[in-house]
């Protein structure tokens, strides 16, 4: 697969375009869904020329391309993030995760106004170390190669556990914290603290060989320090830009409309996607004050693997298609 | 006597005869099993003493033959290296191989590093033909040895040994090892190169074993390269079966060949139809994937919601899919049991037909889906 030329003007177009039809992505399924969702491109066709199953080809799950382009319709054009600019991606295979878990520990996370389950009001940190925990057992139980650290971040950033493969082992540190009152968020420092510990794989091609391994920070987030100060420096940058980086938040806010300090919760919400330069970070804002089920529902959406996940806007994990339907469905 | 490794015996051996061991020692695959290495042992000098070393000009080689390691001396003279060595061959005191039918003998060139290992081969053939000369002995087995002989899949890849009469009952043994003529091409790549070291080529290599000359007592077992063994199943895959009694190895060992084929197919046929399940549930749940396998297709993680609940399926596919039915667990996102592991429910007996196509099972396991999100 010829990589694009840099200089191609439409860089929306780009992002929909048919990714090869590779073994990581078999019969080009993803690509095939047409806009109104029949399958009948997927059936009707036949199977396209593959790679000989049997060839030697060095490399793990190595995506060969195919020669004949693929026949059937273009993907639905939906929306991508404007900010998205000519990015390569890497092959759509669920190689081992490296996955940061960065906790705020500023005191609105314990404030009690979520609404759990059986109506009692409880506290985001709470619920935060719930939903690491269930993270990182079910990652693990998908797969024992991911691994895990956790981060705590106050006024600065400390590693405290990982990179382990073990769930057991991060959540031994996940039950002693408290908060406590921070004043900013620095951002820098916790991406400083992350660029010491890591180190990014380098791929020669970057959209036919998997990478060893991908890294994804994922930050719960709730202080109300003002919009992010956010001045990277170079290396933070070339981090941020890797193919092989992802840096997926969930923000913890009032919810209330009022404007302090000239920044609402909203303007703080989309400062984040300066950290999402390749269109494929995860964001969730979440009020404090809602019901706690929101919040594991975004930990559940963060399970996905980022090489195989859609891009946000795409993302769909309804059960029944049609909404008539599930009005039906809804007599027990 | 423990065997000497290559770099010491490369080390020991006069300089002059260095290239010819080191062929043998390096290369040296003469047989049906490739997977053993020729060894060298006994290794000596037939100067004096005064002779500065290395001069090291005679071993022992040991050559796994039909399941036996033949124990040949080769014997070189370190002060005249052009000449060709002479063989002593173990116990086979009757093998006298003709000299001018070993093209490598006749034409013997100390300069070719290959020719020792050439000339080993050809006297292999040889022996060969030696060891099916004492079928004789035994009308059965020389019978059992012609009619594979005739067959083109079996005839070329032979390996026979005729044991000793045992001179207290009058009893012969043999032991044929034949080459299976199965295509392992095909099997999907990622099941072969997870194993450690696997030195030769696949093969399957099926070894009988004759206790008596009446073929009464008749012993069958399959050996496969460690990657192939592994990549249908483990050891489960050399189960064999019995040799029929009455029964001949040319009716046999053609079963044991549709065995193996069978058990390739189902590996192969497995993948593609994982695959092709995979794609289906792409198709319909794509944008709700977690992760899935995407190397062997063996398992699919997706996220469902029914109005604001969310919960996972895990979907583990078997070798033997769609002949072996997959597992669904599915798991809560919000609860954990009461000793603190993730709540799920595994479910193996839906509705389930190995016959349906991709889409159809994607649309299965949905209803299903949906029944339990309501329990």
């Amino acid at each position: 697969m010829e990589t694009p030329e840099p200089g191609q003007a439409d860089g929306e177009e780009r992002m929909v375009e048919l990714r090869p039809r590779t073994r990581s992505n078999p019969e080009g399924a993803e690509d095939r869904r047409s806009s109104t969702g029949s399958l009948n491109n997927t059936l009707a066709s036949p199977p396209p020329p593959q790679p000989a199953v049997g060839s030697r080809v060095e490399g793990e799950g190595e995506a060969a391309s195919s020669d004949s382009p693929p026949a059937a319709a273009t993907a639905p054009a939906a929306v991508t993030p404007p900010s998205a600019e000519l990015h390569l991606r890497a092959p759509r295979v669920n190689c081992p995760e490296k996955v940061i878990i960065c906790l705020d520990l500023s005191e609105e996370m314990s404030l009690q106004k979520l609404e759990s389950f059986n109506g009692s009001k409880t506290n985001a940190l709470n619920i935060s170390q719930k939903m690491i925990e269930m993270f990182v057992r079910t990652k693990h139980k998908i797969d024992k190669r991911h691994e895990f650290a956790l981060v705590v971040v106050n006024d600065d950033a400390m590693w405290l556990s990982g990179f382990t493969s073990d769930p057991r082992e991060l959540c031994s540190c996940l039950y002693d914290l408290e908060t406590n009152v921070c004043e900013s968020f620095n951002l820098e420092d916790l991406l400083n603290v992350i660029l010491q510990k890591i180190e990014l794989p380098q791929m020669e091609n970057i959209q036919t060989i998997p990478p060893p391994f991908v890294v994804r920070t994922l930050l719960l987030f709730s202080r109300h320090a003002g919009m992010l100060q956010f001045n990277p420096s170079d290396a933070a940058k070339k981090m941020l830009q890797s193919p092989y980086f992802f840096f997926d938040v969930v923000y913890l806010h009032n919810g209330t409309e009022e404007q302090t300090e000239d920044t609402s919760w909203k303007d703080v919400y989309a400062s984040f996607s300066e950290l999402n330069s390749k269109g494929m970070c995860y964001r969730f804002e979440v009020s404090l004050c809602g019901p706690a089920i929101e919040l594991h529902n975004c930990m559940a959406k963060l399970l996905c693997h980022p090489l195989q996940r859609p891009f946000q806007s795409h993302a769909s994990y309804s059960l029944l298609e049609d909404e008539d339907t599930q009005e039906n469905e809804a007599t027990v | 006597m423990n065997s000497l490794s290559p770099e010491v015996a490369l080390s020991r051996i006069s300089p002059e005869l260095r290239p010819l061991l080191c062929s043998v020692v390096r290369n040296g695959r003469v047989g049906l099993d490739s997977s053993s290495c020729l060894r060298i042992t006994d290794l000596k000098s037939g100067c004096t003493s005064l002779m500065p070393g290395p001069c090291c000009d005679r071993f022992k080689l040991h050559i796994p033959y039909a399941g036996e390691t033949l124990k040949w001396d080769i014997i070189f003279n370190a002060k005249d290296p052009e000449l060709p060595p002479d063989f002593i061959f173990g116990e086979d005191a009757d093998f006298l191989p003709e000299p001018s039918e070993l093209p490598h003998l006749v034409s013997w060139d100390a300069g070719k590093p290959e020719c020792l290992l050439q000339l080993v081969k050809e006297l292999l053939q040889q022996y060969h033909q030696y060891q099916c000369q004492r079928l004789r002995d035994s009308s059965r087995l020389l019978f059992e040895y012609g009619s594979l002989l005739e067959d083109p899949n079996y005839g070329r890849s032979m390996e026979i040994y005729a044991g000793r009469k045992n001179s207290w009952t009058g009893e012969f043994s043999a032991r044929f090892l034949l080459r299976l003529p199965v295509d392992f091409s095909n099997i999907p790549v990622y099941l072969l190169k997870d194993t450690a070291l696997d030195p030769g080529e696949d093969v399957a290599l099926l070894s009988v074993s004759f206790e008596d000359a009446e073929a009464t007592q008749v012993f069958p077992k399959l050996y496969l390269s460690p990657s192939i063994e592994h990549a249908l199943g483990g050891s489960s895959a050399l189960h064999i079966p019995a040799f029929p009694s009455g029964g001949c190895l040319i009716d046999y060992v053609p079963q044991v060949c549709q065995l193996l084929t069978n058990k390739v197919q189902y590996v192969i046929q497995g993948y593609h139809k994982r695959r092709e399940y995979i794609a289906a549930f792409l198709s319909h749940f794509g944008m709700g994937v977690v992760e899935y396998d995407a190397v062997g297709f063996t398992k699919l993680t997706l996220l469902l919601m029914w109005k604001d609940f969310c919960f996972l399926v895990h979907v583990d596919l078997p070798l033997y899919f769609p002949r072996d039915q997959p597992t669904l667990t599915f798991q809560s996102i919000y609860h954990f049991t009461s000793s603190g592991q993730l709540y799920s429910q595994v479910q193996k007996s839906y509705p389930y037909s190995p016959r349906w196509d991709g889409n159809e099972m994607a649309k299965r396991p949905h209803l299903i889906a949906g029944e339990q999100s309501l329990s």
